[in-house]
């Protein structure tokens, strides 16, 4: 049991230190885990995905906590998403004062380019989900009707109305796709 | 402690504020780092003011660039901004607890009853399609504030590409902006100098 522990301390440590660009960047380092470890089987995998993106929270966090619970109970949540932000929290700590408190130029020059570049990584990061939600690529062009009519509507609701809640959208989707799943069933 | 205190007109948020709209986000927020955006400029800077959008964009781009989870990493940054190292740990700690407890939970129904996963899937990718629209709403928001110029609209279309086609590391991605800034940077400072010198 401990040894468990400690693995998933330092696997999840491992993690949190080599992934950049949130959450989808973790799922790689997952299946990695699959290989390695018998704690879970990569279709257990997809499905602990699922169920991290439809509870609230990141969905990153969620994974870690979902494989640590799995393989080693409550014990083995705390220990992998403590592991899992650990690297980050120390990374900041360390930066903070060059990147906050710094008063210099040199600072406001790098954040000139690097927003920028952030630009791009959130809008790939959207990219990727969006090819695999909306549309099929291969091996024949095909674009999810469901997904993509719903997709469309809700993007003309957050980008006209924007008061209303994001995650009110969020569980009306939920909805929608219940209802659609008893439909098509 | 007076951190923000560079914006008068805003509000400083006490340390049981502060951790009680992190464990807030982490109960009402879905999806991964760009949908994330969304939630948090929302929460931070529209509805409490506790950021200007400047320096929110700022604290994104530190979190993406950081390693770990972007929210994660905001959380960690405003703690750290407005309470020091304790308002780190303690914002990050309190984003945490609800998706722990909604996880826990589920975990223990699937080991006693039996989830219908088809179902769980169809409601899955509905999600996505709703987290797919909050995330370009965010996206649209960000490119708007931060691509100022042609350099930097060039620079985030060069990385943009890099990142789809190429696949090459987001690390990469990250020394090449600041490679970028630093001699774009210093070139649009001289600019800026001699134009102000001429005048």
């Amino acid at each position: 049991m401990l040894k468990t522990l400690l693995l998933l301390a330092y696997e999840f440590f491992i993690i949190g230190a080599f992934s950049f660009g949130g959450g989808m960047a973790t799922i790689p380092f997952l299946f990695n885990l699959c290989d390695k470890y018998d704690w879970f089987t990569p279709s257990e995998l997809v499905d602990m995905i699922a169920l991290s993106e439809i509870t609230p929270g990141p969905i990153g966090v969620n994974m870690a906590t979902y494989v640590g619970i799995k393989t080693a109970g409550i014990i083995g949540g705390i220990v992998s998403v403590l592991s899992l932000i650990a690297p980050a929290i120390i990374f900041i700590l360390i930066t903070y004062k060059f990147l906050f408190k710094n008063k210099s130029k040199i600072t406001d020059r790098i954040f000139y380019g690097l927003k920028a570049v952030v630009v791009a990584m959130f809008a790939s990061g959207l990219w990727s989900v969006a090819k695999q939600t909306l549309f099929v690529l291969t091996p024949n062009f095909k674009i999810n009707v469901f997904e993509s009519v719903l997709f469309l509507i809700m993007c003309a609701v957050t980008f006209l109305y924007k008061k209303i809640h994001p995650t009110l959208l969020i569980f009306i989707s939920g909805v929608c796709g219940a209802i659609m799943h008893f439909i098509t069933r | 402690m007076n951190k923000l205190s560079e914006n008068t007109n805003m509000h400083n948020p006490s340390l049981k504020e502060v951790c009680f709209v992190f464990f807030y986000l982490g109960l009402t927020t879905f999806g991964g780092a760009s949908s994330m955006l969304l939630f948090l400029s929302r929460e931070l800077v529209e509805k409490r003011r506790w950021l200007t959008e400047d320096e929110f964009y700022k604290q994104i781009s530190v979190s993406q660039c950081s390693p770990g989870i972007i929210m994660v990493n905001t959380a960690t940054i405003f703690g750290m901004q407005t309470h020091g190292v304790i308002g780190a740990i303690l914002a990050t700690l309190s984003l945490l607890i609800a998706p722990f407890i909604f996880i826990a939970i589920l975990t223990t129904i699937i080991n006693k009853a039996v989830i219908d996963f088809a179902l769980l899937n169809s409601i899955y990718r509905a999600i996505r399609a709703g987290l797919c629209a909050i995330s370009l709403k965010a996206v649209y928001n960000l490119a708007k504030k931060n691509i100022v110029d042609i350099p930097t609209l060039i620079v985030s279309l060069v990385a943009f590409i890099a990142l789809i086609y190429f696949k090459l590391p987001a690390v990469l991605i990250i020394i090449f902006g600041i490679v970028f800034s630093l001699i774009f940077g210093s070139f649009k400072e001289k600019h800026k100098n001699q134009g102000q010198n001429n005048a």
